[in-house]
């Protein structure tokens, strides 16, 4: 069952000099129910415009969307009683209150019973790790712990679809993984989730599939997997090794390429013929390389060959 | 934060004028026109006080610059003073602006020579209050949540005990003693002086008066300033952003 | 239905806490309370100082509608715009909750914080000056100060919605008040402003609230005081109702511009 869907979705945003500016063109995506979602783009490609308007928060200029069948842009309180929003970064948050009070602020705005609010803030303070700083403020909090009360807060409604922009933003890596088993949780909850993020390894742990977005266009939809399969067929060898045994491994049968890789000594093989990837493992080990291992496209480099490597520029 | 044209004219210096307009009100109900003129005197001249420089050091720290000026050779004061030495231009322009004002609303016929003094002792009370507000923000400046307090703890002040609605003779000795030091007493009783057509010498008496006050007050920033910054480094409340 | 208004009594009371928090916790929302009431320092001097002890009352009744007034207008006003900066408002936007209704109850709470000002002026004037405010009509009193809070909180509603939202200049938000202190008549009554401006003084809910401050100081018996906390409740309702309509209104206007937050 579709939990988010957008059809022809587009936002142009006058500007109040120069030409208009097209956030969307025509986007259409569908989310199942129970799905993680990852959004990946460049800055400026269209992401967060694309939240907001699930979210409520922006009008489309063009197209529908609808979250659980709830049209976005008219049924207003249904589709918010039914999302909740993760922001990234220090914002969005009351830095004089406590993190209990600002769950229970929070979990009042979203109709959650009273007696049911007492017990459900502190089971969210304690899944999120915060229980033990639940009464101090927030502007106390280091950047990961206001991230994850960023996520209680999301979660306060029990909302079934979740909308997560750029979460781990300033995270570090052992908050960020602990960020991932959450993700996880709620997926065998049974959530829908929509993320956002530039963190190639969070979308390739967490996510069933992945939109890539630039321009406010949709160049790609797929798993992780897939979307590696989409930069090459072939399987791929990495090894390190002297220039002159590299070349001996690259004329071997059944190798389509050979490419080195920085500096160091390392260089890459595709197998273009699968039934000669052992022969060619059993030369590379032959010729002493000890430093061996197969591998398949990451995400980062299906990106950066999708996307265009354009630099620090927009 | 910095005024247009209309910002300056339609929310500055309107908010200006209704407090005037609310003097000669309180004027009126009193049906006393020396008081009356008494008033609008004294409230026209110290629409020009330059209490807002309490923010300066407040905004260094917000925009993240103070840091990179504790670090830069040299004494931190000329910075933060010339950032907010624009604002005295301000100040005097909102004290003029609103002489003119009552002259043209209300016939509010001030002498020649009151107004001659005006000019000098309006901007000598900008920048004594400026000296003084500069100082105050320096000591505030590890806590900026208190500038606005101490913005308008300062204005109420200047504007109660300073002779600018009643004079500074109303209130008890210790607060006379306080009201000296202030900036504005002395400059304020330099203009009323020259209004009344009192002699040169007073004027030029209080009008030396208010500069010395003045005068000491920037010194004390200056020192504080620094002092401050090393104060700063002592305790670790100065952040890079 | 009892449910619903349970939970929805409830839900402002949870907003309520939390605004009442935030006040206590934030210095800077403090500071009508603190500044305000000073300005009776000043204006009782003038009044002791021309020997019109008796005028002392108008002292007070400035003192205590400037206070709640400046609560409401200068912190209660600003709240959206805050909100906005801090990337609050949308997250509270996109709640089931109307934003109209958890503002103008987050207002009322501001607003009623200047109350504070009766006091600290009461207390300036009897202890700095040695002055008598006796208060012969204390029910009457608060009747007058809980509609006055009533009214304050409806125009801070209007006010936080057309200044807060269309991003107007703070500066022009800050000078529209003192026009509507002088035609209230806070300090001086509204007979001595020139006859044009005397008509608008009574839509403003300030006239009413000072002429009724004033005769709550005096002993005589108060005339028409029913109606007169009448018309004070209902200009505080009907401009709070704008200001719900104004900031749905907003709210649209904003979510069709793209810009709900400011980034």
């Amino acid at each position: 069952m579709i939990a988010v869907e957008a059809i022809g979705l587009g936002r142009v945003y006058d500007a109040k000099r120069g030409p208009p500016v097209r956030a969307l063109a025509g986007l259409s995506i569908r989310i199942e129910q129970g799905e993680v979602h990852g959004l990946l783009g460049p800055n400026g490609a269209g992401k967060t415009t694309l939240i907001k308007i699930l979210s409520t928060l922006l009008l489309p200029t063009e197209g529908s969307a609808n979250v659980l069948g709830r049209d976005v842009t008219r049924e207003l309180r249904a589709v918010r009683s039914s999302i909740g929003i993760v922001l990234g970064g220090d914002r969005g948050l009351h830095s004089q209150l406590s993190a209990r009070e600002t769950l229970h602020y929070w979990a009042a705005l979203y109709n959650v019973a009273a007696r049911e609010t007492t017990s459900r803030v502190e089971s969210l303070l304690q899944r999120v790790g915060l229980l033990e700083r639940a009464e101090a403020r927030v502007e106390t909090y280091s950047r990961g712990m206001k991230q994850r009360l960023h996520l209680a807060r999301g979660l306060i409604a029990n909302a079934p679809v979740l909308f997560l922009d750029e979460p781990t933003i300033g995270m570090d890596p052992l908050a960020a993984l602990d960020f991932r088993r959450l993700i996880a949780e709620l997926r065998n909850e049974g959530r829908t989730i929509l993320l956002t993020t530039h963190d190639m390894a969070e979308a390739e742990a967490v996510c069933d599939r992945v939109s890539l977005i630039d321009h406010g266009r949709l160049i790609a939809v797929e798993t992780p997997g897939t979307l590696a399969r989409l930069l090459t067929q072939h399987e791929r060898v990495d090894f390190v090794a002297s220039e002159a045994v590299a070349a001996r491994v690259g004329a071997q049968p059944g190798v389509s390429k050979l490419t080195k890789l920085g500096t160091t000594g390392s260089y890459r093989v595709e197998i273009s013929d699968h039934a000669a990837l052992s022969a060619v493992l059993a030369h590379i080990v032959g010729e002493g390389v000890t430093s061996v291992r197969t591998s398949a496209p990451s995400l980062e480099e299906v990106y950066i060959h999708l996307i265009g490597d354009r630099g620090l520029r927009v | 934060m910095f005024w247009n044209w209309r910002t300056w004219l339609f929310g500055w210096l309107s908010r200006i004028l209704t407090g005037a307009a609310s003097w000669v009100l309180v004027g009126r109900l009193l049906g006393d026109t020396a008081r009356l003129n008494y008033l609008l005197l004294g409230n026209a001249a110290v629409a020009g006080v330059g209490t807002f420089a309490v923010a300066a050091s407040a905004w260094e720290r917000w925009d993240g610059t103070y840091a990179l000026l504790v670090v830069a050779p040299g004494s931190m004061a000329p910075a933060m003073m010339g950032r907010m030495a624009v604002w005295i231009l301000h100040w005097i322009g909102s004290s003029f602006a609103t002489f003119v004002f009552l002259w043209l609303a209300f016939s509010w016929q001030p002498p020649m020579m009151g107004l001659l003094v005006a000019i000098p002792g309006v901007t000598l009370l900008a920048l004594s209050t400026y000296a003084l507000s500069l100082f105050l923000g320096a000591c505030i400046g590890r806590v900026p949540a208190l500038r606005n307090i101490l913005i308008n703890l300062l204005t109420s002040a200047i504007l109660v005990l300073c002779g600018v609605s009643v004079p500074v003779s109303f209130w008890p000795r210790w607060v006379q003693v306080i009201a000296a030091v202030l900036p504005t007493t002395h400059a304020l009783a330099a203009i009323r002086a020259g209004f009344a057509g009192q002699p040169s010498w007073e004027v030029a008496r209080d009008m030396g008066l208010e500069a010395l006050v003045g005068f000491g007050w920037l010194t004390l920033a200056a020192l504080t300033i620094d002092r401050m910054a090393e104060a700063g480094r002592a305790d670790g409340s100065i952040h890079f952003s | 239905m009892m449910v619903r208004l349970q939970s929805f009594v409830f839900q402002l009371w949870v907003i309520a806490q939390m605004q009442l928090r935030l006040s206590r916790r934030n210095v800077e929302d403090l500071l009508p309370v603190i500044v305000m009431p000073l300005l009776t320092f000043g204006s009782v001097a003038i009044f002791i100082d021309a020997k019109r002890v008796d005028l002392v009352g108008h002292a007070l009744t400035a003192s205590t509608l400037l206070t709640v007034g400046q609560m409401g207008f200068f912190v209660g006003s600003d709240l959206v715009s805050l909100e906005r900066r801090d990337q609050l408002l949308e997250l509270m936007v996109a709640t089931p909750t109307a934003y109209g209704v958890v503002l103008a109850a987050r207002i009322s709470v501001i607003t009623a914080l200047g109350l504070l000002g009766i006091v600290e002026g009461w207390l300036i004037v009897r202890f700095a000056f040695g002055v008598p405010v006796p208060l012969p009509h204390m029910p009457e009193l608060l009747a007058t100060l809980l509609a006055t809070v009533a009214a304050a909180s409806g125009m801070a509603t209007l006010f936080s919605a057309l200044f807060g939202l269309a991003r107007t200049s703070r500066t022009f938000q800050h000078a529209i008040n003192g026009p509507f202190y002088l035609l209230g008549g806070v300090l001086v009554p509204v007979a001595y402003l020139p006859t044009w401006a005397q008509h608008l003084s009574p839509f403003t809910f300030f006239y009413w609230s000072a002429g009724l401050l004033r005769d709550c100081f005096h002993p005589e018996a108060i005339h028409s005081l029913g109606g007169r906390l009448a018309i004070i409740v209902a200009l505080g309702v009907s401009f709070g109702g704008s200001g719900v309509l104004v900031v749905n209104r907003m709210l649209h206007r904003l979510r069709r511009d793209g810009a709900l937050g400011l980034s």
